[in-house]
């Protein structure tokens, strides 16, 4: 039988750290902070993007080029928090913004949404969480990772399969029957609009696409990677949240362009919580969690570390499962 | 054959808020918005999760795994994850006492 043929274990603990009336005041929705993090956000990359026009044929393009595809990388915060539904009050207003962070950042927004729904249940649990690190990480597979090789390599897959309505099969448990019409739709209309594109920078200046989208996009999404490898690399592989999620402590910049995303142990304890409250719930909940690191370059040495020795504490230890998938129309 | 059951106090139940009420085999959620109480099965139905636990905002259920969301009064599923409608039950006041009329 293989790992995929049980039944999974669903990620579960919050019922350990806090309940319903500890959590409530931290849910509310706000458009003025959506806004503003947004607004500013895609100031920064405005800024940023015409530095690289003043600074092209000079040796500052390196620098200000680097900057700027971190801030476009930075992007991945917002897609993900459209995602869950919480940047804004107004749900029309996080829809619209979630599909233009996803056309920038090139993730397929609906596809997205089921893949990552798919990591909340199943966090950390070998075989169904789709956001796993590799089970036998050695340090050649997290340079890998880290390069962003594992994610073009799966985006391009997307962009190129699903307009015609091939999606892995691998990756059909996490979308009902129902909504692979509508991925195949967005997918063909996202393929349309990067066709559209091209076709026109062609002809008018190809460069144009090229400096401030396709290559800042691949400069920065490492560093998105190694930032990303904090989240759960080497934590439990055993489905509790408290475990198998880890908060990175770090500089109020950082915590600000990844819309507080370092607090991610917060975040999948409580995926209702905006963006804006998870600094708060932090304060009061912090010292329940057991994962908690010390800044994005201690934990990735940590990681680097350990798949180079193939000391992984628990990728020896795929998970038993005690519960099915209840979802009423999942393939 | 539909009996109706009571399930709640109007005082129990703060607005913009749900609590879980279970009759017989049946996980009900209880809602109180805008003045009014309505009743929905109380699991999501995209993934196991009581909904009980999700946010209730501008008539809308939340659910607090995967944030998929649900019109209370109709049931409803508005937006992904969530593709399958909620049941959603009669309810009546009487004496300030919260009924659900369940089965067929």
């Amino acid at each position: 039988m293989t790992i995929m043929e049980q039944a999974p274990l669903k990620a579960f603990g919050q019922e350990y750290v806090l309940t319903k009336k500890d959590y409530k005041p931290y849910l509310k929705r706000s458009n003025k902070h959506g806004l503003i993090r947004f607004g500013v956000h895609m100031g920064l990359i405005a800024v940023a993007a015409g530095l690289v026009s003043v600074t092209l044929g000079t040796w500052w393009i390196v620098p200000v080029m680097a900057v700027y595809a971190i801030l476009l990388a930075f992007l991945f915060a917002p897609v993900h928090e459209c995602s869950h539904g919480t940047t804004f009050r107004n749900r029309r207003l996080n829809e619209v913004i979630f599909w233009i962070v996803c056309l920038i950042y090139m993730v397929p927004p609906t596809f997205f949404r089921y893949a990552h729904a798919t990591h909340h249940t199943y966090t950390q649990i070998r075989g169904w969480d789709p956001d796993m690190l590799p089970e036998r990480m050695t340090a050649s597979a997290y340079i890998k990772f880290v390069l962003g090789f594992t994610f073009w390599q799966r985006n391009i897959k997307w962009f190129l399969f699903h307009p015609f309505g091939k999606i892995d099969p691998t990756q059909r448990y996490f979308l009902p029957q129902s909504e692979i019409p509508r991925v195949v739709r967005e997918a063909r209309i996202i393929f349309m609009i990067y066709a559209g594109i091209a076709g026109v920078s062609i002809v008018f200046n190809p460069w144009i696409p090229l400096i401030y989208w396709v290559i800042p996009r691949l400069v920065g999404e490492p560093f998105m990677r190694w930032m990303r490898i904090s989240e759960h690399g080497e934590c439990e592989e055993n489905g509790d949240l408290r475990e198998n999620t880890r908060t990175t402590y770090t500089s109020g910049i950082i915590r600000y362009l990844f819309w507080e995303m370092p607090y991610h142990a917060e975040h999948h304890l409580c995926p209702m919580v905006p963006f804006h409250a998870l600094g708060r719930l932090h304060e009061k909940f912090g010292h329940k969690l057991h994962a908690v690191g010390d800044g994005y370059m201690s934990i990735n040495k940590d990681v680097y570390v350990k798949a180079k020795q193939k000391q992984g504490v628990t990728w020896d230890n795929p998970t038993s499962s005690v519960h099915q998938p209840v979802s009423q129309e999942f393939s | 054959m539909a009996n109706w059951y009571k399930v709640s106090h109007v005082d129990e139940i703060e607005e913009d808020d749900v609590i879980q009420v279970d009759v017989d085999e049946t996980v009900l959620c209880v809602y109180h918005v805008d003045g009014s109480f309505f009743a929905t099965d109380g699991i999501c139905t995209h993934e196991h999760a009581c909904l009980t636990d999700g946010f209730v905002m501008d008539g809308v259920i939340e659910c607090p795994l995967h944030q998929g969301r649900f019109d209370i009064r109709t049931g409803k599923a508005l937006s992904p994850p969530v593709t399958v409608d909620l049941k959603v039950y009669p309810v009546k006041i009487e004496n300030s006492e919260i009924w659900v009329q369940l089965g067929e």
